[in-house]
């Protein structure tokens, strides 16, 4: 309890001993910890190692295909997973035991991955439009060619996950299944009944005019990665704050979580620009205007209606999410018919839903039984 | 009546003595030039130091009294910078002159900025009014900014010391305060984060710090203009011009196809 009292010397003495003993303690950790950092090289921190071809590409954008890990294969179409701008997809490939992409392979589904490459001031006047209606489509139309003209599945995570429902609802006779994971629909959600540190993101872009927030992106000409980086940082402020000192020595010399923790840094690390277009239409019509679930948004002359959706979805959604609330993405619910809709909730953060080990049995497993269940190609 | 050794009033003289000359270099120009259309020209010799350098050394002294201009050119260049450089530096650095008056400057860099403009005058003192105001907004900005989250990690602290005190430590408990530190902090600075004060102080910031931004990425045009290379915006007219025939090549791939 709180004391008014000042400490004589002898207890200042004390204390003093019993915090140094505790530092030494804390100190032998981290001791532990740069010793196995020292042995660790940047060539031992690789992520996205699951091998695959490029099997198409246009301009900066490829599409990979996985090579099998088994020879089972599964009755299901093609899975097209498609990320968003804001990030890598390796995320989805972090280590042999945290892959999405794995754990779907080992079940023996068809796996592709398109990679928006490395967006540059070159790319700075490309618009959803252009990466909806243009590279996905693309991306999805070879695909279905090599699909014998059948429809795909597509797998869409966050931002990535809004421009799969996008293409869905405008083109939905291309696709015999829609699966997200931490995807906004709605981007007010229900703010009444956010939980402390959930929907900064919605809060601060709706905190801005429209002027503003093209003034920022049009001077750097794209959204810099770094920008967005540092906003995800400070949704976690402590533990963005210590997680070099005392998240490093916490580990004690853990060589598997420090590897661990590496690839993540490496991850977080890769951040793009996000193309200045695409940028602005994504702060001010998603998030400023919410003209997805208010059926006003257009690409390329036609509008979005997500009640267009005619096939199965699996929304996955994070209870803890600190980027994308839950409200925002449950959403989705409202415009699917019930018969067609299911929802898995994870229990961890917007990154965890990939990167856990949790997150192998839920999620991994979820999809993969989900995409068998609903998309059977032999009952069908 | 301005007292004589106001800085401010010192700068507007400085500023007023450099507009006269500028306003008489023009006349004199103009002189020549109706001059060359009928005889023989020879360009008037023109020294504008004497009446500009007075009104400089006050202006001078005045926002920074511990650098003696006289005795600086005296004593040669070389010798000026190395003997009166902080002295100089500290007069190009916002921070001098915010102390003295910064709301007084504001308002009369605003004037200069906002000033007409005249089709055949080139008036620097415009740009430079503007870019001097951008940067005290930008720091009035950060300034802002660094007071709210200091505030965030003094109320972290107070409800620290509510959970916390010698006694907790004595009695071995570090891990936990640490523990408990991070959890308070992170809990105030999240509410922080979410307040409506810190949404318009880092938008300020945001946004201060974006037009500085500006004004450097005009200023690099500038050169690149001087220079005959080709400008930031040159390229982006290109790239927008392939981002739009790109357009057109996959309408009419999928058009074909």
């Amino acid at each position: 309890m709180a004391s008014s009292n000042i400490p004589d010397t002898a207890e200042f003495a004390e204390s003093y001993r019993i915090a140094w003993q505790q530092m030494m303690d804390e100190g032998v950790k981290a001791v532990k910890s740069n010793k196995t950092l020292s042995h660790i090289n940047q060539v031992d921190v690789q992520i996205a190692e699951t091998p695959a071809d490029v099997v198409f590409s246009v301009d900066k954008v490829t599409l990979s295909r996985y090579r099998p890990l088994t020879k089972k294969k599964a009755n299901t179409p093609p899975v097209l997973i498609c990320y968003g701008l804001f990030g890598r997809q390796t995320m989805i490939d972090l280590q042999e035991d945290r892959s999405l992409v794995r754990s779907l392979l080992n079940d023996g589904i068809d796996v592709y991955v398109v990679d928006w490459g490395n967006p540059t001031r070159a790319d700075q006047f490309l618009t959803l439009d252009d990466y909806i209606n243009g590279y996905l489509r693309d991306c999805v139309d070879y695909m279905i060619a090599q699909n014998d003209g059948k429809p795909i599945s597509m797998f869409g995570i966050c931002e990535g996950g809004t421009f799969a429902t996008c293409l869905v609802a405008l083109e939905p006779e291309l696709f015999s299944g829609l699966s997200l994971a931490i995807t906004p629909i709605d981007f007010v959600g229900e703010p009444d009944n956010f939980w402390r540190g959930e929907g900064f993101l919605n809060k601060w872009a709706q905190n801005m005019t429209e002027a503003e927030v093209n003034e920022i992106i049009d001077t750097h000409g794209n959204m810099p990665g770094a920008l967005t980086g540092a906003i995800f940082s400070s949704l976690t402020p402590m533990a963005s704050m210590t997680k070099y000192n005392l998240g490093l020595a916490r580990l004690e010399g853990d060589e598997a979580a420090t590897l661990n923790f590496l690839r993540m840094e490496k991850w977080i690390a890769d951040r793009p620009d996000h193309p200045g277009a695409a940028a602005k239409e994504w702060f001010n019509l998603f998030y400023r205007e919410n003209r997805l679930t208010a059926g006003t948004l257009e690409l390329g002359g036609r509008t979005v209606n997500l009640g267009h959706i005619s096939c199965p979805v699996l929304n996955i959604y994070a209870e803890q999410d600190h980027i994308v609330p839950v409200s925002c993405t449950k959403a989705l619910g409202k415009y699917v018919r019930p018969k067609l809709y299911r929802e898995i909730g994870f229990s961890g953060g917007h990154v965890g839903v990939f990167v856990s080990r949790k997150a192998q049995g839920v999620v991994a497993k979820g999809l993969s039984d989900w995409l068998k269940e609903t998309q059977n190609s032999k009952t069908k | 009546m301005a007292d004589a050794k106001d800085p401010m009033n010192e700068m507007f003289k400085f500023w007023q003595s450099g507009q006269d000359a500028f306003f008489n270099a023009q006349q004199d120009l103009a002189d020549g030039f109706a001059k060359s259309m009928t005889q023989n020209f020879t360009p008037k010799p023109t020294n504008m130091m004497p009446q500009g350098f007075d009104a400089w050394q006050g202006f001078v002294k005045a926002w920074a009294p511990s650098w003696d201009p006289a005795t600086a050119m005296a004593t040669g260049t070389t010798d000026m910078f190395h003997k009166s450089r902080d002295a100089m530096f500290s007069l190009f650095d916002p921070s001098t002159w915010m102390a003295q008056s910064p709301e007084q400057l504001k308002t009369i860099l605003q004037g200069i900025a906002n000033a007409p403009q005249f089709a055949d005058l080139v008036m620097p003192q415009g740009d430079m009014a503007t870019v001097w105001q951008e940067t005290m907004d930008f720091q009035e900005a950060t300034a802002d900014f660094a007071k709210l989250m200091h505030e965030a990690w003094v109320r972290s602290y107070a409800e620290f010391s509510k959970a916390f005190t010698m006694d907790d430590l004595k009695s071995g408990k570090v891990k936990e305060a640490l523990d408990a530190w991070l959890k308070i902090a992170n809990k105030e600075l999240l509410d922080t984060q979410s307040g409506q004060d810190f949404m318009d102080a880092q938008k300020k910031l945001m946004t201060t710090a974006t037009r500085l931004k500006k004004r450097q990425a005009e200023a690099a045009q500038k050169w690149a203009e001087t220079y005959q290379m080709p400008t930031r915006s040159e390229i982006d007219d290109l790239t927008n011009t392939v981002t739009e025939l790109r357009r057109e090549l996959r309408e009419l791939k999928r058009k074909i196809g």
